[in-house]
């Protein structure tokens, strides 16, 4: 690799290999020598201080100069000789009479060569003392090049008190950390997916940052420099595979992130920590404006926004992504936040010559009109630095913007369907509606959001400040919450984005059948049985049509108990469509992983509420820790936001404040419930009494809107307790402190614990259940899954595996799906069947055998069921085995074995060549129909081992020499023990002769001639077990534990 | 534990979604029938004071009550959606019974009993998993599509070390009440094996009243 000409000193830690007139080739002391004492130094030296120079460098010296300068590196010999043989080849210098002009020339020529490569290398994502880091990281630690390295940090590993200094490196799947020191060498290397807690400890000199994985080891590591960011970089790392496994879905690259022109981005950074920051950011900035999950924020800059309803104006930050303008000013004490879809925007100018100081470096942002005779609202911000840039980038964005149309409500809804489609709360008004002082109460609100949307916009663009706030708290008119729920949670953006998917979808749901759908019939009358709509058809068919279209748009999620009562609430109040897309909006952005199969995200949030319980109100918590009550209340509260505890007119009120404040508000609210039931709760002397109480508190809450009417729960009319407003505003102005910041900072950690216990107890399951096929150990299983979750939770081998649906009914062993690559790996090194390298490729075949649905993939069990029966069974068993892989539709012509190995590199790849290439030979076999049969009836022989005495086919000649074949290569490539050899000879010869026999028998018996030689099992079987030798070399029991512990010390 | 004044059992109800354990819970506990019910999520909660027959009351709480002593239940009703199942941990704890319920209209829900009651036995852990005490109820028996017939719930029940077997109807109150004794007194039969034993050691004739309890399940048995 050419470098830019530098003056470097010719030291005693370099030696010279190659020597030129004019150049010298050098390579480092102590690098891939022995351990003398010298090139131990060395090493120290390397990896103490972040030199970490390349091995080997070319230098540029004239005979008669002092000066040295170095023109290129390597890290490896054979790089460094081509720079080497390049130089020879192609400068001639000779033409120079004067050494400077040599030196001058030499470096013009380096000089452009390395404009040139630069410009070249795809990988210029990196820098180049990062990318030696990275060649660094991946030769240390012998992993994967698809394992992108993030960062590194120079840190010192604590053992047993003792640091020893070195560098830790972060990478998309592992934690890296490597020490060299006066000749010991420390190398730890951790899968993100094991880390079951991450800690850090704040002293006064250093940080301490502790990391405890699955098998409990504990890791901690000093750190002077960065421990912050480490440590956040940490957290988002570990983060991105907890969601990996929830989600089944792995980190990608965003290579957008590299087009983007950004000019802003210190250089010296990963490409992979810049997209990791950007996607930290964009995190941010979707939760501070509720934006659709993938916007992906471009920008930030300073502004001041010139209010135009008070002409006042304020300072604040201005944010561009793809799809939005967004403003916020939190930090001033009039919070104010705007959002502006650019698809809204139709002009955006420079305001020139303007001598009002306010207005320096101004842009005006003109939205389309929304009716023709409104007037077009617009927007001007201020003070913005760099305002071309802006202009330009905003320009760009709106240029590429697919041109949306400004009247996407109409037209969709055909007349007849929009009468069901209504708010049901049209159709069936409940007696309160009809309360004169209730409607009174109701029109006062009404006016008072009038007056605010006057003042500051009722689009979507409208201000959001702290009156907003107070009005939202105050509760929203029946009247407007459709409108604005949609637009303070966002679910606007995504219904506006897809105009008429809703009714599809429904098309869709309503001619397919599917479990979700069964649940969701069972549920349909238990989601809101006391109010009239859902007592009646149209209110039922309204909700079915909305569960199961979310249940189609998402299978992942399909259908879970408690979005039912969810969305029956929200059907009261809004349309059909409009309850579709904020259902979608709470179960994908707001209360992310809620109800996916394992609940997941309610269980972390759970977890996030004993953490604050236990912050905020300690004293609660001590006394739930005494009733046993930790993590056991709040389940429903999450999943329903208080809907299913208490009547929906009162819940009604906190779901206001919830679409406007997000999810923050759920822990307000149940921290402001413990508070309030404080003594109540001290009293109580068991978990029953406690859950009792706090259950009679919720259904005791009442809305005061609603004062005169009586609360029933199930028919029984209940006290009141307090009524939700009070507890709204208890909860809004006594935990203050609870912001969204610090709950997906709390979710981070707990999710964590949660992924791993969820995963914990799922391995147990498998365990359990598989022990009972008497296969293996408990401990041997154990190892096996961990050694396949090891491999399986790696990212290139997951990504091309469809996300498994949620309603797919699974045994817990499915989830685990091994190809090709993985299973071969694990058969040759555990099985002794698998000792051959012969030309019967056993592996494939078994693999097909036990691929039972033909999906290129075992699940754990088919897997274990394979290295089973070839490993730890008796040796009649195996002999059976072995009998079996041989027959005919397993074995259908010689070329099989010749699948080869270097069609693709990913093992899945070549799980399904090898399975497409069954299939082909099959199918041009002249019997493929019974072929096919055959193949299964030999794989319900393979699971039904134990239980019958099977029946294995005959087996005809030709198998029958592979057969032989297979026996040789088995026992000949691991002895040249001639006499075993002679031994298989001669049963061969035996059971040729048997072979002729039964023909001749069959023949008489049947009274015909056309019978082909044949074998069967038993025979076979009970000749090979004659030769003592084969039946100990077979039948060795496959040492599990040992034969894992080697696969790993391979690959690590 | 020797100040223990009121003996407390804890009675888990399981069962797939819908066969009918929140209407089962308050049919016991409220004494009526209503198709107001959510899907319960989570888990619900209810307890009830119940009376067992004199004779094991009075050995259970003999200390300070003259005559029969109330006996609190709580009895937790849980979700029966698959994705619920994990949750389930942190109330199987400490349980005193265990009852599955099934829909006698559905076979599906008939055939999940297995996988419940190994659930339960492996987050519960109770110490003696072959004898601990689940009750069985067929529910809706009210209905006339009836799938799951008696005699093959019998013989599942029976195939469990003769597990009680009640087949009950929670929208006509059949047998309701008669399955709950029974799950009390199993209920509390297990908690004395466990606590009397090291407070009371000569009341040891309670193990005899407890399997004749059991007994007296399947003669209560409406089959
Ligand atoms: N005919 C009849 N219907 C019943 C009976 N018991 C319950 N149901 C109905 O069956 C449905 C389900 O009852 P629930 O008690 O809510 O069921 P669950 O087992 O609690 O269901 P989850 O909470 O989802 O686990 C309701 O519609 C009840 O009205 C019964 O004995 N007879
Ligand atoms: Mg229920």
């Amino acid at each position: 690799m050419w470098v830019n000409p530098k003056e470097v000193y010719a030291n005693t830690l370099w030696h010279n290999e190659k020597l030129s007139v004019y150049f010298l080739l050098q390579h480092r002391v102590g690098h891939g020598q022995g351990n003398k004492l010298s090139s131990l130094l060395v090493g120290t030296f390397d990896s103490l201080f972040e030199t970490k120079p390349s091995p080997y460098r070319i230098l540029h010296q004239t005979p008669k100069s002092e000066k040295c300068y170095e023109i290129a590196c390597a890290l490896t010999e054979s790089d460094i000789l081509k720079d080497w043989e390049w130089l020879e080849n192609n400068l001639d210098l000779k033409i120079f009479e004067n050494e400077d002009d040599v030196t001058d020339f030499v470096f013009c020529k380096i000089k452009s060569l390395v404009a040139t490569n630069a410009s070249e290398t795809l990988d210029e994502e990196n820098s180049e003392s990062f990318k030696d880091a990275t060649i660094k990281f991946h030769r240390l630690f012998n992993i994967s090049r698809d394992t992108n390295l993030v960062c590194y940090y120079s840190c010192s590993y604590l053992k047993n008190i003792v640091p020893h200094q070195g560098w830790l490196y972060l990478s998309v799947d592992y934690l890296c950390f490597y020490s060299y020191l006066l000749g010991i060498e420390y190398k730890i290397v951790v899968r993100w997916t094991d880390v079951i807690n991450l800690d850090k400890n704040t002293g006064v000199l250093t940080d301490t940052i502790k990391v405890i994985t699955r098998d409990k080891r504990e890791y901690r590591f000093c750190m002077f420099l960065h421990s912050s960011e480490a440590f956040d970089l940490m957290k988002q790392l570990v983060n991105i595979a907890m969601k990996g496994i929830i989600n089944d879905r792995w980190f990608n690259k965003d290579h957008d992130l590299l087009l983007k022109a950004n000019k802003y981005v210190s250089k010296k950074q990963s490409f992979m920590k810049r997209d990791l920051d950007a996607r930290a950011m964009s995190e941010s900035y979707r939760l501070l404006f509720r934006l659709p999950l993938n916007e992906k924020l471009n920008g930030i800059t300073n502004a001041l926004l010139i209010n135009m309803y008070t002409k006042k104006s304020v300072f604040g930050q201005l944010y561009l992504s793809q799809n939005f303008l967004c403003f916020n000013s939190s930090k001033t004490k009039d919070p104010l936040n705007v959002v502006i879809p650019l698809c809204d925007v139709s002009q955006v100018e420079k305001i020139e010559h303007n001598k009002d100081m306010s207005f320096d470096n101004a842009v005006i942002i003109t939205l389309k009109q929304t009716s023709a005779n409104e007037k077009p609202s617009f927007f001007i911000f201020s003070q913005i630095l760099k305002r071309d840039f802006f202009l330009k980038n905003i320009s760009d964005l709106l240029g590429s913007l697919e041109t949306r149309s400004s009247f996407k409500f109409q037209g969709t809804d055909s007349i007849s369907d929009k009468e069901i489609k209504q708010p049901l709360r049209f159709i069936f008004g409940t007696k309160d509606q009809d309360n004169s002082i209730i409607k009174i109460k109701q029109r006062t609100k009404e006016v008072k959001w009038e007056l605010y949307f006057n003042d500051h916009g009722d689009s979507i663009s409208m201000y959001k400040t702290k009156e907003l706030v107070k009005l939202v708290l105050d509760g929203i008119p029946e009247s407007l919450r459709s409108n604005l729920w949609l637009k303070f949670s966002g679910a606007y953006h995504d219904m506006v984005a897809n105009p008429g998917l809703y009714n599809e979808l429904v098309n869709i749901a309503s001619t397919t059948k599917s479990i979700s759908h069964d649940e969701i019939e069972r549920d349909l009358h238990r989601s809101l049985p006391e109010h009239p709509a859902f007592q009646s058809e149209i209110g039922i068919n309204a909700l079915r049509r909305v569960l199961t279209a979310y249940a189609t748009k998402n299978p992942q999620i399909g259908y879970c108990q408690a979005m039912n009562i969810i969305a029956s609430v929200l059907l009261i109040y809004c349309t059909e469509e409009e309850a579709f897309w904020l259902l979608a909006c709470i179960c994908e952005n707001m209360l992310p992983d809620y109800y996916n199969n394992k609940v997941v995200g309610a269980l972390v949030d759970q977890r996030v509420m004993d953490n604050l319980i236990a912050n905020n109100l300690p004293f609660i918590y001590d006394i739930l820790s005494r009733l046993g009550l930790i993590q056991m209340i709040s389940l429903s509260w999450f999943l329903t936001i208080f809907l299913s505890v208490m009547n929906y007119q009162s819940a009604i009120h906190i779901v206001d404040w919830f679409f406007f404040d997000g999810a923050k508000v759920i822990f307000q609210v149940a921290l402001s419930i413990l508070e309030m039931n404080h003594k109540r709760l001290a009293c109580c002397r068991d978990d029953g009494e406690a859950m009792q109480t706090l259950c009679n508190y919720l259904s005791g809450i009442y809305n005061e809107e609603f004062e005169q009417s009586d609360l029933y729960k199930d028919g029984d009319k209940i006290d009141r307790s307090v009524s939700v407003q009070e507890l709204i505003n208890n909860g809004y102005t006594k935990f203050k402190s609870v912001n969204s910041k610090m709950i997906e900072n709390l979710r981070v950690m707990n999710r964590l614990k949660v992924v791993q216990s969820l995963e914990d107890g799922n391995e147990k399951n498998i365990v359990r259940l598989l022990h009972l096929d008497n296969y293996f150990s408990s401990n041997e299983l154990m190892d096996l899954l961990k050694f396949v979750r090891e491999e399986v939770v790696s990212v290139h081998k997951r990504t091309h595996v469809q996300p498994l649906k949620a309603e797919t009914p699974m045994e817990p062993y499915e989830s685990y799906r091994i190809d090709f690559h993985l299973f071969e790996t694990m058969f040759t090194a555990i099985s002794p069947l698998a000792k051959n390298s012969g030309t019967n490729n056993l592996s494939v075949r078994l693999f097909k055998l036990m691929d039972m649905n033909d999906d290129g993939f075992l699940n754990f069990r088919e897997l274990t069921i394979a290295l089973g029966l070839t490993s730890t069974v008796d040796v009649t068993t195996r002999l059976k085995i072995l009998y079996l892989l041989h027959l005919s539709p397993l074995l259908s012509n010689d070329s099989l074995s010749s699948t080869d190995p270097n069609i693709s590199e990913s093992g899945a790849e070549y799980a399904s060549d090898a399975a497409e290439y069954f299939n082909t030979n099959i199918s041009s076999d002249i019997i493929c129909e019974s072929n096919l049969n055959d193949l299964q009836t030999l794989r319900s022989i393979t699971t039904n081992w134990k239980k019958s005495s099977i029946c294995l086919p005959i087996m005809s000649e030709d198998r029958f020499i592979e057969l032989c074949k297979t026996m040789y290569d088995l026992i000949g490539n691991s002895t040249i023990d001639q006499e075993i050899l002679n031994n298989i000879s001669k049963i061969s010869t035996n059971l040729l002769e048997l072979g002729n026999l039964n023909k001749e028998e069959s023949n008489k018996s049947e009274n015909r001639n056309d019978s082909e030689w044949f074998i069967n099992a038993e025979q076979f079987v009970a000749t090979a077990l004659t030769v003592q030798k084969l039946v100990e070399f077979i039948g060795a029991r496959g040492n599990v534990l040992k034969a894992l512990q080697e696969l790993r010390n391979i690959y690590m | 534990m020797a100040t223990r004044k009121k003996v407390l059992l804890k009675v888990i109800i399981l069962g797939d979604s819908s066969v009918g354990k929140t209407s089962l819970m308050n049919q016991y506990v409220n004494k009526k029938f209503t198709n107001q019910y959510k899907a319960t999520i989570g888990a619900d909660f209810l307890t009830k004071e119940v009376m067992v027959d004199d004779r094991i009351v009075t050995m259970q709480v003999s200390k300070p009550a003259p005559g029969p002593n109330p006996l609190c239940a709580s009895i937790w009703d849980t979700a029966g959606q698959e994705r619920f199942q994990s949750l389930g941990v942190a109330f199987y704890r400490g349980a005193d019974c265990c009852v599955l319920v099934f829909d006698v209209t559905s076979p599906g829900s008939f055939k999940s009993l297995d996988g419940w009651r190994d659930e339960f036995l492996i987050q519960a852990s109770p110490s003696d998993p072959d004898h601990f005490p689940f009750v069985v109820l067929g529910n809706k028996v009210d209905l006339d599509n009836r799938a799951v017939s008696t005699k093959r719930a019998q013989q599942w029940c029976q195939s469990k070390n003769g597990l009680p077997y009640f087949e009950t109807s929670a929208k006509e109150a059949v047998n309701v009440e008669q399955a709950f004794k029974t799950i009390a007194r199993n209920a509390l039969a297990q908690e004395s094996d466990v606590e009397l034993y090291n407070e009371f050691p000569d009341q040891i004739k309670l193990d005899g009243g407890s399997s004749d309890n059991r007994s007296s399940g399947g003669d209560n048995c409406a089959c």
